[in-house]
């Protein structure tokens, strides 16, 4: 790893004014971060740890939004949410395992966007909105691919807000050796709607499954999800799994998922 | 450079750092505590499991910059004096290592789910562990140690012959 | 006394340290102010190396030495590695290969090292390593197990290394075209990386005359010759030692070149080097083990009984011969070919492959698990084939037990075994009479369920001699040195509660001494499941030797004739005095007696011992998704006798578990350009702890002949029967939808594809 110099702002503004600097990278929980430096894929000059930003942290719920600081743990995603957004909360009790949850943030997750990752397919799943130090983006706008999202350079998550659904689960297929989702379905059902929106497939990246989310709006069940599927051409084909297996998965989680969450 | 004062196993500790220098090479390198090991260059295997501020982490990926102020507690930590932790004791009394690589970080695991869940199923614990490696004991008996530690029954050892051995 | 010992399931002395983080081992005991190893390694799998150019990397920070295959001479280092060939069928030998320790005008495999940089620290010796510009021009990169493609090595013409053969093909093939049912099964035996949790990693040190050399190893006496060979010096000039080793399973067994590089590199420099890979260095670097492909082909006469046996075998090598790689699929595979089974027409040919990957050697079993998943493979395949009970058409052919001992067609003569009653017991212990019913719940739930067996029968290797030596210190404590090595299977407790049985000294008075080539002077290291067996013969002849002197010792100074010794206390006739080993040796010292202060004495084996025992999984498969869960995993063995039956149940589980990693997790991806895909454990499936249930464990010994304890050895038993068990327990499963179970591993995506196959079968 190369070194780099540090800096643990305590607030938002002085963040952001670190990060100004291009070679200044944010770090959150690090554990894709760390790995990645230890490869020497990443080089930043300085890093500036979010974690220790009062505001960006902890579960708070208002009315049907549950708003999560963006330098919150899984872990306490896990914990404190479980009461307000069962679903949302079991999500995040599945990413990684014990020790990676108790340093792993939900900014860092959305921010990085691996197409794996569990966290994008709840923004998009429930149409949550991600704020940051500058603006308000709908997750519809903010996920732009494989490892690519709206955040400008410097541009700090400070929290997102949910809006917590009537019934909610996550059924994520993991890959068997790094346990990230080789496919995963985020479903909701809300007052308007169903969303469904699925991560680890797509080589673009967290998807909504809309043919789905039309049909279960219909009917809430599983059932309703039959002859449905996804086209493999775009899924990601991998040693772990070629696009018509993950796109097999897609529907196979999904229906677990819709099972789950009744 | 990088100032750090934290507590390790209940010692304070003040240290000099590089920027990258890994909380795990802090414990090996600079304090000479050998018993959290490296097994992985991915967080995957769990070798180097230390608690920090009570909650369990993966010590290689955490740097010791982001431990300042913090309760760090370690495997040479665990046992009072000449007492072994209850955990300790039962991965002893149950055959719950080999090796003893990765033993540390499995201890320091289990002691974190103990904690939150005092009295574990055996599915609960294999299912704790996702993020802790063994290659010599299948589990089995590490499973059983923490049954026991958490003071439930455990499942009898099965060695059995009908010919007297 | 029994001289199987007291059987009891002791709490290992040695996990003390290792609860408490106080294990000490290869990277916790490097010498303060070591310098930092690292190695520049091959990017590509294969290419011509042009000279490489150091100059400028030993002017950056930190740097004391930089060595590439051309400064070897100077550091006085050979840049060959040593390799032992087996004999092709044709009577000559199979192919030397040049194994250099630093890549000589060519590179064979990504991982390859290609030159060594030794810094102050180790980011240092890492920004020189990236500093260093090694100029390859590329070759096509051979990486399937066939002959052909580009060649390697220029003395191993199509890529072959050997052409191994034993076994009469004539009268096999006439036995087979008279049989009544022939039955022909390919099994593919997945190559895997070996893992341990410790990856490896060294320590050398030179104070001018003397080398010291450290690393995670199975034994010190073959690297300290080796080391003393490579480097020019005299035996007695390399101290090798072994600290605590986080697993080995054969591939620490092994030298490796970084380990010449580093002690030559501490030679020149005159000070102590570390080294300690990564486990992505590790993974490219550390031999792998198994990767063969066996066509079998059993003939049965009528009644279903065995005629003939043929096995035609590729196995793959690696890039370059590893010390120990030609005979593992070969003589070492000869040793367990026919099984349990009453034998006689066997035929075996085994080509070795090279190919640009890493090398490949023994893994926990070496040639038996591969020889034994072989057959039960293929024995599994038969019965369904023809319509036999797979438990009946094993008994049909058994070695009955009124046949040992039984000298097996090609290679070994069994003492004992029992396998009737052992499958007997299994059956029972697995609830076979339950499984229908467990088969209709699985159905009911969607899910198919299938059930294995494999009967397998091991081999135990290594050396057959071995050295114990006692020794009574002034401190109170008694020294036992040995000559093998613990890799965590909890020798210092199964050595010392031995001795303490034989001997009445309190096991608290034991010191084990192991892993140090100056404190002990010859050894045969651990591996092939021999340690507890031969280490404790040596014992006990020590121990006789002792007892016998001390005998003598007390008829001297008593004037006594018929001193007796209960394994606990001396009777002296006519006297009440009752010394204890200890009292003697105290005695011994007033009266200067050294010579009964130390005892010792070499051993050698007549023979070798044969674990066997039967394995029963039941497979539980999500035909939605391809996961296979191992829903029930029954093992009953025949150790022999059992000295500490918690200890060796251990081996079992762990052994069991690396065998269905290899068939349900594991697997080895190389492109078709050579480079490893599965080179993190992000992409190396590890088995987990919910990969794994419970294992069922029940002995029913017979013990051995061949050695006075009446032990098996329980090290590599677990793997050998555990791939068969897995795989066959797929193919009934598969059966129930009318389809063959794909090759191993059975990950979920292969498991999915290969149902496919039943909508594409049914349309």
């Amino acid at each position: 790893m190369y070194d780099f110099n540090v800096a643990r702002p305590g607030s938002i503004d002085e963040a952001v004014k670190l990060l100004s600097d291009e070679d200044a990278q944010a770090l959150g929980g690090g554990q894709t971060l760390i790995p990645t430096m230890k490869q020497r894929l990443a080089a930043p000059e300085l890093l500036v740890s979010l974690t220790n930003i009062p505001e960006m942290q902890g579960v708070c719920r208002d009315g049907d939004t549950l708003s999560i600081g963006g330098a919150t743990p899984h872990a306490v995603v896990a914990r404190d949410a479980a009461a307000h957004f069962p679903g949302l909360a079991a999500l995040a009790g599945q990413i990684g395992d014990p020790a990676v949850r108790n340093r792993g943030t939900l900014g860092g997750s959305l921010a990085n966007n691996d197409p794996s990752a569990c966290y994008p397919a709840a923004a998009l799943g429930t149409g949550a909105t991600i704020v940051t130090n500058t603006r308000r983006i709908a997750s519809e706008d903010f996920f732009q691919g494989m490892f690519d999202t709206a955040l400008d350079e410097g541009e700090i998550i400070v929290s997102v807000d949910f809006p917590i659904a009537e019934v909610s689960a996550y059924a994520k297929f993991a890959q068997p050796a790094s346990r990230f989702a080789l496919v995963g379905a985020f479903v909701a059902r809300y007052a308007d709607g169903v969303r469904v929106a699925i991560t680890g497939a797509s080589e673009t990246g967290v998807f909504r499954w809309t043919e789905a989310e039309e049909a279960l709006s219909q009917d809430f069940s599983h059932e309703a999800l039959d002859g449905l599927s996804v086209d493999s051409d775009g899924m990601i084909g991998d040693i772990h799994g070629a696009p018509t297996y993950r796109a097999h998965l897609v529907s196979v989680m999904t229906r677990r998922a819709v099972a789950a969450a009744i | 450079m990088e100032s750090l004062s934290l507590t390790v196993n209940g010692k304070p500790v003040s240290a000099e750092v590089e920027g990258r220098t890994l909380l795990v090479q802090l414990l090996r390198e600079t304090l000479g505590m050998t018993g959290t090991h490296v097994g992985c260059d991915t967080s995957q295997c769990g070798a180097c499991l230390v608690h920090v501020n009570g909650d369990v982490v993966k010590a290689c990926t955490m740097f010791a910059f982001e431990a300042d102020g913090a309760e760090v507690t370690t495997i040479e930590g665990m046992a009072d004096g000449d007492d072994l932790h209850p955990i300790q004791e039962a991965f002893r009394t149950h055959h719950g290592l080999q090796c003893g690589f990765c033993t540390p970080g499995m201890i320091m695991s289990a002691a974190a789910l103990l904690k939150e869940n005092p009295k574990p199923t055996e599915a609960e614990i294999r299912h704790h562990l996702e993020g802790n490696i063994c290659r010599c004991t299948g589990y089995h008996n590490i499973v059983r140690a923490i049954l026991a530690a958490s003071g439930q029954p455990v499942p009898e050892r099965t060695a059995t012959a009908t010919a007297d051995a | 006394m029994e001289k199987f010992g007291k059987a009891q399931p002791v709490a290992r002395f040695e996990d003390h340290r290792f609860v408490t983080g106080h294990g000490r081992y290869i990277d916790d005991i490097a010498p303060e102010g070591a310098l930092h190893a690292v190695f520049v390694r091959s990017q590509v799998a294969h290419g011509t190396l042009a000279p490489v150019d150091l100059t400028d990397v030993r002017e950056m920070d930190g740097v004391r030495l930089a060595v590439a295959a051309e400064d070897l001479d100077e550091l006085g280092v050979r840049n060959s590695m040593k390799a032992t060939v087996v004999k092709n069928r044709d009577g000559t030998k199979g192919v030397k290969t040049l194994r250099p320790i630093l890549a000589t005008g060519r590179v064979r495999f990504v991982g390859e090292p290609i030159a060594l940089i030794v810094a102050d620290t180790l980011a240092q010796a890492k920004d020189a390593a990236e500093a260093v510009f090694a100029e390859i021009d590329d070759l096509p990169a051979k990486v399937d197990i066939a002959p052909g493609g580009e060649t390697l090595h220029e003395n191993a013409p199509e890529n072959v290394a050997f052409t191994w053969g034993k076994g009469d093909e004539d009268t096999v093939k006439s036995a087979i075209a008279g049989a009544a049912h022939v039955v022909h099964t390919r099994v593919v035996d997945n190559r895997i990386i070996v893992n341990s949790m410790e990856p490896r990693g060294c320590v050398a040190d030179w104070d001018g005359e003397r080398l010291h050399f450290g690393f995670g190893g199975q034994g010190v006496w073959g690297t300290r010759d080796e080391l003393a060979k490579m480097l020019d010096l005299k035996k007695k000039q390399v101290h090798v030692t072994n600290p605590d080793v986080g697993g080995g399973f054969g591939m620490k067994g092994m030298d490796y070149p970084e380990y010449f590089s580093i002690a030559g590199a501490a030679r020149a420099l005159g000070r102590p080097i570390r080294w300690m890979s990564e486990r992505t260095e590790a993974m490219l670097s550390d031999n792998g083990g198994r990767d063969l492909i066996s066509d079998t082909t059993l003939a049965f006469d009528a009644d279903f009984r065995l005629v003939a046996y043929h096995v035609e075998t590729v196995c793959n090598l690696g890039a370059y011969n590893s010390q120990y790689a030609q005979p593992i699929q070969t003589d070492l595979f000869l040793k367990v070919a026919t099984g349990v089974y009453d034998l006689r027409t066997v035929s075996l040919n085994c080509r070795g492959i090279y190919t640009n990957t890493t090398q490949i050697d023994a893994y926990r079993g070496a040639g038996r698990p591969e020889a034994i998943f072989a057959l039960e493979r293929s024995m599994d395949n038969a019965a369904r084939t023809l319509g036999v009970d797979p438990l009946d058409l094993r008994r049909r052919n058994f070695i009955k037990p009124d046949q040992f001992p039984y000298k097996t067609a090609l290679a070994e003569t069994y003492d004992v075994g029992d396998f009737e009653r052992v499958l007997d017991r299994v059956a029972r212990e697995a609830d076979l009479a339950g499984f229908a019913a467990r088969r209709a719940a699985s159905e009911a739930k969607g899910k198919l369920r299938g059930q294995g067996l494999c009967y397998y029968i091991e081999s135990i290797l290594g050396d057959k001699e071995e050295t114990s030596a006692i020794e009574y210190g002034d401190n109170g404590k008694v020294r036992l040195y040995v000559g093998t090595q613990s890799n965590g299977q909890g020798h210092e407790t199964v050595y010392a509660t031995f001795l303490s049985d034989q001997t009445g000294i309190p096991v608290e008075a034991i010191e084990i001494v192991q892993g140090d080539s100056d404190l002990i002077k010859e050894g045969g290291g651990t591996g092939g499941s021999r340690s507890v067996t031969v280490q404790n013969t040596a014992t006990l002849a020590t121990v006789e030797t002792m007892t016998r002197a001390f005998q003598s010792y007390l008829a001297e100074k008593t004037g006594e004739d018929g001193i007796e010794f209960d394994d606990e206390r001396f009777r002296i006739p006519g006297s009440n005095e009752t010394p204890t080993m200890l009292d003697v040796a105290a005695m011994a010292r007033a009266d200067g007696r050294e010579d009964l202060l130390r005892f010792q004495e070499k051993i050698e084996l007549e023979s070798r011992s044969f674990p066997n025992g039967a394995h029963i999984a039941e497979v539980e498969i999500d035909p939605e998704t391809g996961l296979v869960s191992v829903d029930r995993y029954t093992v009953t063995d025949d150790f022999g006798n059992l000295i500490n039956p918690m200890l060796a149940e251990g081996q079992v589980h762990g052994g069991v578990a690396q065998g269905i990693g290899q068939a349900l997790t594991e697997r080895v991806v190389y492109d078709g350009e050579g480079q490893l895909l599965t080179a993190t454990f992000m992409d190396y499936a590890m088995p987990r702890a919910y990969d794994l249930p419970m294992i069922g464990f029940t002995t029913e010994p017979v013990p051995s002949t061949t050695n006075p304890m009446g032990m098996k050895g329980c090290g590599e038993a677990g793997t050998v029967g555990a791939l068969a068990a897995i795989a066959n327990a797929m193919a009934d499963a598969f059966s129930t939808r009318g389809l063959d179970a794909p090759d191993m591993p059975f990950t979920p995506e292969r498991v999915w594809q290969a149902l496919q196959q039943e909508a594409i079968a049914a349309e």
